[in-house]
């Protein structure tokens, strides 16, 4: 999951989500950036293939930090 | 695609009382203009519904992996019934979106966050395209039929845990889905 308040998402228990920290109601990528939603997708396809249970990613400056 | 930020009346199917439309408008002032208080207030409110959520491995190579999207930005095609907004306690209901949509007959039934930038380009809520783009590229395996759209701002999910999202569960493992991203507003 896509997560854009990620200390309500904590606190729900998700079990795993990829913070982008952004406003609400852009979740993925910038109105008319194809190139930049195909990479936020990548980017969440990632993350569920490498997160475990309840663990947060966060891309934020064109970084993606995992969980250690 | 119609806005339920702007003067008009949001899309719902009841009418919206003037007093819940204002408690919007302060939530999208906040959302702006004190972000660090919205997230403080939203994390506050919503905790008490904390469970043991499932944890399901991804047990196939992304390349294999059928993917289906779920979004709760209130997308709706054109002849679909808008959520109803005027509920105080949300509503729990569901929409399902082709995967084959086009996405001119998308439009927002939500009032609790700025829709301009979905309104401009419903990809960066439900990002098809993209997503069929990556299984034409055989990054994913394939695209799965049907996608679904809830309404956020459910001050009461129970309905929703209870019936809405154990349906979607179902359509899904029906559709041989994978791997689903959800995305909120």
């Amino acid at each position: 999951m896509v997560t854009l308040l990620p200390e309500t998402t904590r606190k729900l228990g998700v079990p795993r989500t990829l913070h982008f920290p952004r406003p609400l109601g852009t979740p993925i990528g910038r109105p008319g950036d194809r190139q930049g939603q195909a990479r936020d997708l990548e980017l969440c396809l990632q993350a569920v293939a490498r997160l475990g249970r309840e663990e947060m990613a966060e891309y934020s400056g064109d970084k993606m930090s995992y969980p250690v | 695609m119609q806005s339920p930020t702007h003067s008009r009346a949001p899309l719902s199917s009841s009418e919206v009382a003037w007093s819940k439309r204002a408690v919007a408008r302060v939530a999208l002032w906040m959302q702006r203009n004190t972000p660090g208080i919205y997230q403080w207030y939203a994390a506050r409110e919503n905790h008490r519904w904390h469970s043991e959520v499932p944890f399901s491995p991804l047990l196939k190579p992304l390349k294999q992996c059928r993917v289906a999207l779920v979004n709760s930005g209130g997308l709706i095609l054109d002849d679909q019934q808008p959520f109803n907004l005027a509920v105080d306690e949300g509503d729990c209901s569901y929409r399902v979106i082709p995967g084959d949509v086009d996405p001119s007959r998308l439009l927002v039934s939500h009032m609790f966050y700025d829709t301009d930038n979905v309104e401009l380009d419903s990809g960066v809520m439900l990002p098809l395209a993209v997503l069929n783009d990556f299984a034409a590229d055989g990054k994913i395996g394939s695209v799965g039929p049907r996608h679904f759209s809830f309404s956020g701002g459910i001050p009461d999910p129970g309905e929703l845990i209870e019936r809405y999202a154990p349906e979607v569960a179902e359509a899904m493992v029906s559709d041989e889905v994978d791997l689903a991203i959800l995305t909120p507003a």
